[in-house]
């Protein structure tokens, strides 16, 4: 019983990193059109700018979350403006672009951080909350979860409430119809990349105290954002909140009771699955026309 | 304003869709394009409102060129379109959508106003206003898509195809409010296969066939013209 409630607590915390990484590609990708590869390298380069500047330089530990989340975003505006934008009208280009990008970041960590072993962040929050006597959350974690749940809180009233989030959602939907609104599509995919990059940067840099940091540690997340993504259905952000929950409950249980490797495997089939039978997804929209 | 289009050309992919036509459109207007599918009704509509560029010629509006800009910057001019199709925001409720079609105006008065006359000529979608535009009926779509057009406060309105897959008595609703909405001013350009309900509204006439204008009169005369009953009034 302790186990099965400790365990659950761990997969809902958990939820929070990859909603956060999720999140963000979906709405890269809704907007945009394009799918981002290079999604996990830039929360790798999150967790690495917590690494090199709180770690190894002694920044305060929140100055530095607020750094890498702006220097993750610039690294985003950067890829939208000069690749993205180009290949407009080429999904698959924007793909490829983002698959170079990925090796570049992976390459510069290498050059910032040396080969060798995985770096690790010491936690700048310690001790433990214990809850019944039983239940015990690191506060490092409980941090890091109420950071994620706040930044999506605030991500789904910007999209619902305000004018910019309703056109944001509106390009997701129909860029030409939006722009005849007067919605500038470039300035929003701007604001989507931006956004979204920044939320995968948050992503690691609150995951940098509490995971090896490595220039290949983008691999996993992106993984699990695109079985999130495919679960939740692809283009609905609700959907990869949901499903963000419900895998991380999922891969939380099957480490603890099996092992981590099982856990991915069948993350992996549970994704193929969805898309061959049900490939919207949970929330996702069957595609007409 | 006037509108004028002079020596239009427009390709895709080196097949051109319009091979040089010229009009102009006066303050007040209501012209009607009619033709044949592929003639270049929606080229047109769409190279007016920026979606497309053109090959050559140009477009004017007072005398400054429009052409060259972007859709987002053309409906800051006053130059509000409806697509054909319809293209609502389907995923967003009916007031996001009214609001959307606002989006060039900050001014909160302007915009509450404008709403407040949408749903006085549209009172089903006052009624719909928070439901999901997607769950709607053709007719209340097609409604919608003229709201989110007028909320821009357009003084020239393009519409392709309003009338397309509806019931006729939705059909007539919709005629019978773009004939009041040109009584208070607003320029139409009318897009329609329907040319019989097309030339009921409109004042003026143009017959598009293959990227050239055939014909160009009063719409009562292109009414009775006989290559124009056979051709697109099914007479």
């Amino acid at each position: 019983m302790e186990l099965l409630v400790q365990t659950m607590v761990n997969g809902i915390i958990q939820s929070g990193f990859y909603a956060l990484a999720a999140v963000g590609l979906v709405l890269i990708f809704g907007v945009m059109k394009v799918v981002n590869f290079a999604h996990g390298e830039l929360t790798m380069v999150g967790a690495y700018s917590v690494w090199f500047l709180h770690a190894q330089n002694d920044m305060p530990f929140l100055l530095t979350v607020v750094t890498a989340v702006v220097l993750v975003a610039m690294i985003g505006l950067l890829m939208e403006r000069f690749l993205f934008r180009p290949m407009t009208d080429s999904p698959l280009g924007g793909l490829i672009c983002s698959i170079g990008v990925l090796f570049v970041l992976q390459v510069a960590a290498t050059l910032v951080g040396g080969e060798g072993p995985s770096k690790q962040v010491p936690p700048p929050y310690e001790g433990t909350l214990v809850l019944f006597d039983m239940l015990r959350i690191p506060y490092q974690r409980l941090f890091s979860f109420a950071v994620a749940a706040t930044t999506l809180g605030l991500l789904w009233y910007f999209l619902t409430r305000m004018r910019i989030g309703w056109a944001l959602r509106a390009v997701a939907q129909d860029r030409e119809a939006a722009s005849l609104q007067g919605i500038n599509s470039n300035r929003m995919s701007m604001i989507a990349m931006g956004v979204g990059a920044a939320m995968a940067g948050l992503a690691g840099a609150l995951m940098a105290p509490l995971t090896n940091i490595n220039p290949h540690m983008g691999h996993n997340v992106i993984i699990t954002a695109f079985i999130v993504t495919i679960v939740g259905g692809v283009g609905s952000l609700p959907g990869a909140v949901i499903a963000s929950v419900l895998y991380a409950l999922f891969h939380t249980f099957v480490t603890t009771y099996f092992s981590g490797t099982i856990a991915t495997i069948s993350g992996l089939v549970i994704m193929v699955l969805i898309l061959i039978v049900r490939p919207s997804g949970i929330l996702g929209k069957r595609v007409t026309e | 304003m006037k509108l004028s289009v002079s020596n239009l050309e427009v390709s895709y992919n080196k097949v051109s869709a319009l091979r040089g036509i010229s009009f102009e459109v006066d303050s007040g207007d209501f012209v009607t394009l009619i033709g044949s599918n592929g003639a270049g009704k929606s080229t047109t509509l769409r190279t007016i409102s920026g979606l497309v560029k053109p090959s050559g010629g140009e477009i004017t509006l007072d005398g400054a060129r429009i052409d060259n800009l972007d859709p987002d910057v053309i409906v800051q001019k006053r130059i509000g379109h409806v697509p054909e199709g319809r293209r609502i925001f389907k995923d967003l409720s009916v007031s996001e959508n009214l609001m959307l079609g606002a989006y060039i105006h900050r001014d909160r008065n302007t915009v509450e106003k404008t709403i407040k006359q949408v749903f006085e000529h549209f009172p089903r979608l006052h009624d719909r206003r928070n439901q999901q535009a997607g769950t709607m009926s053709g007719g209340e779509q097609q409604m919608l898509a003229i709201g989110r057009a007028l909320m821009s406060r357009p003084k020239i309105l393009l519409l392709d195809e309003p009338s397309l897959g509806l019931a006729p008595i939705i059909v007539k609703e919709i005629g019978e409010f773009l004939s009041e909405l040109n009584s208070q001013g607003v320029t139409v350009i009318l897009v329609e296969q329907n040319a019989d309900l097309a030339l009921q509204l409109a004042r003026f006439g143009y017959v598009l066939e293959t990227g050239l204008i055939a014909m160009a009169d009063r719409a009562a005369n292109l009414a009775d013209n006989e290559h124009v009953k056979k051709a697109y009034l099914g007479i």
